[in-house]
């Protein structure tokens, strides 16, 4: 027991990572990134990236699309009635749809990997 | 009051489409344990045919010929989808029971800040696709019955576009469309009762409205009158609790092969008790009663099938006891020789932790408890069957086979969904 803390009013919660990316866990899912085609955006084949299907794609937003039984993983622009979806790195061809053929599955919220190899 | 009954259309099949885009649009069935039948089907696969609950020997053929892909059961992928689409449904209301895996009820006082319920079910419909990826159909009655009835008019009639309120419809329009449909889709009338009124003149969902209530109650009795007076408007089911404990607990599950070692059949029945073990636990209770049943395949002549009730000396949900009881109970009714196909355990008698009492032969034993605990948050950690007991075996070569299941793209991080 003892001398209770001075800090217990000011007592938080310790921080955590899930948090500080994932606004809403059960509309979130993660996918793992297979080529370099957003490296441009720090998100490379060593990465995962949390994908939130809550969010309403907005240009400017790196979404999960679904092209031809594909998921892509792209930047989104909307101009006039169709949609880009770009790369960020060379080699990667951009993907153009009409805006209404366009399937979002979600918006990427954030990207992460480790640094260490644990065996 | 009004009660929505949600449903996910081909359940399985859409979790998998979800997060496998080559499954669109084309002919899709997930297969049983075993794989030995088809227990949802795409709608493409449907109109090829292929019916629920047909074996998939019988079946090969039709499967080969149209290129319908078959997909073993991947229940933990069905169980957390079935979690994040009833969370979209508590965002509309706190009063949601999760009746099964694919469906819930969820009751409403009234459509809120939709025009209509008709708006309102619209809403959920969309909204749970875009969250979730799974296509749902929703009915809205005065009655859990009527409601299950008014979601299996969403589904099959397209007038309807996926949502049904039945206080929109015109007591003219709605006998009508209960005069096309059989007394047999009502919720609570299986098959028996149905071939049983079907005799008596009464197949569809009208006639039986219109037959009297003591007539019902007299020769069906107070379950099917209880059904009766739902579909004329008076609720007489609540919302359930859904943390209710479970009073039955079972694990039967089917060989992939015959078994006739009773080694074997002790491997298989032993991992079965250790899951029901874990399910008592996990819901604080305690049983004195399990039940072992054995049987050879039906299909073969000489089926063999036999079942013992076995008494525990005491409340318990030690693995080891259970285990044990399991096994005395196999060894009255195994006939040795026979190739069987099933064993299982039923777990009866279940009672809360906290109204044992102490049996004069066996005080609690609580070292029990804390070894049982601490097996349990291991298993949870590391996956079922991390810690468990030898007798249940380590190779498990007569185990369910899930010859063609889907990745574990929620559970597993080296199975995720890959994005390119």
């Amino acid at each position: 027991m003892g001398f209770p803390s001075p800090a217990q009013d000011y007592r938080v919660k310790t921080l955590d990572i899930n948090e500080h990316i994932i606004q809403n866990p059960d509309t979130t899912f993660y996918f793992a990134v297979e080529n370099n085609a957003m490296k441009g955006d720090d998100i490379t084949m060593e990465h995962k990236v949390a994908v939130d299907r809550s969010i309403d794609p907005k240009s400017g937003h790196i979404i999960v699309a679904v092209v031809g039984e594909e998921f892509y993983i792209r930047r989104l622009q909307y101009r006039g009635n169709k949609a880009y979806l770009r790369a960020s790195w060379p080699g990667f061809k951009t993907i153009v749809l009409d805006k209404l053929e366009l399937q979002v599955w979600g918006v990427v919220v954030g990207s992460f990997r480790s640094h260490i190899k644990t065996e | 009051m009004t009660f929505a009954l949600i449903d996910g259309n081909n359940f399985y099949v859409s979790c998998e489409r979800v997060f496998n885009p080559k499954l669109e649009g084309k002919p899709v069935v997930v297969l049983s344990n075993n794989d030995g039948m088809p227990i949802s089907r795409s709608n493409e696969a449907k109109a090829l045919g292929i019916k629920m609950g047909i074996p998939m020997f019988e079946i090969k053929d039709i499967i080969e010929e149209h290129h319908i892909i078959a997909l073993s059961s991947n229940y933990t992928l069905y169980d957390e989808m079935s979690r994040r689409v009833t969370q979209v449904y508590r965002g509309y209301s706190d009063k949601v029971e999760v009746y099964s895996i694919d469906e819930s009820f969820v009751q409403f006082d009234n459509p809120g800040n939709f025009k209509s319920f008709s708006t309102l079910g619209q809403n959920i419909r969309i909204k749970v696709r875009k969250l979730t990826g799974i296509p749902v159909c929703v009915g809205f009655a005065p009655t859990k019955t009527l409601a299950k009835l008014a979601n299996h008019m969403a589904k099959k009639m397209p007038r309807f576009n996926s949502v049904c309120d039945i206080s929109a419809i015109t007591r003219e329009e709605l006998n009508t469309l209960f005069s096309t449909i059989e007394v047999g889709e009502v919720w609570g009338i299986g098959s028996r009762i149905s071939a049983s009124l079907n005799k008596a003149g009464i197949h569809t969902i009208k006639q039986f409205m219109e037959a009297s209530e003591r007539w019902v109650q007299r020769w069906y009795g107070v379950v099917t009158q209880r059904t009766w007076l739902e579909l004329h408007g008076k609720s007489c089911m609540r919302l359930e609790d859904v943390l209710q404990p479970r009073q039955n607990i079972g694990s039967q599950k089917s060989f992939s092969r015959t078994v006739t070692s009773r080694h074997e059949l002790i491997e298989a029945l032993t991992t079965y008790a250790s899951r029901t073990a874990e399910r008592l636990r996990q819901q604080h209770s305690l049983c004195n009663l399990i039940e072992v049943s054995i049987g050879t395949s039906r299909f073969e002549d000489n089926y063999y099938h036999d079942r013992v009730k076995v008494p525990l000396a005491s409340y318990t949900n030690d693995t080891r006891k259970l285990a044990k009881a399991a096994v005395f109970g196999l060894d009255k009714i195994l006939i040795p020789g026979l190739e069987y196909r099933f064993v299982g355990i039923q777990l009866m008698n279940i009672i809360p932790m906290q109204n044992r009492q102490e049996s004069l032969f066996e005080p609690y034993d609580f070292r029990s408890e804390k070894l049982m605990n601490a097996v349990d948050i291991l298993n949870r950690q590391y996956g079922p069957d991390t810690i468990r007991l030898a007798s249940s075996g380590i190779e498990r070569s007569w185990s369910t086979k899930f010859r063609h299941r889907s990745p574990d793209y929620l559970t597993n991080w080296d199975e995720i969904p890959k994005v390119k």
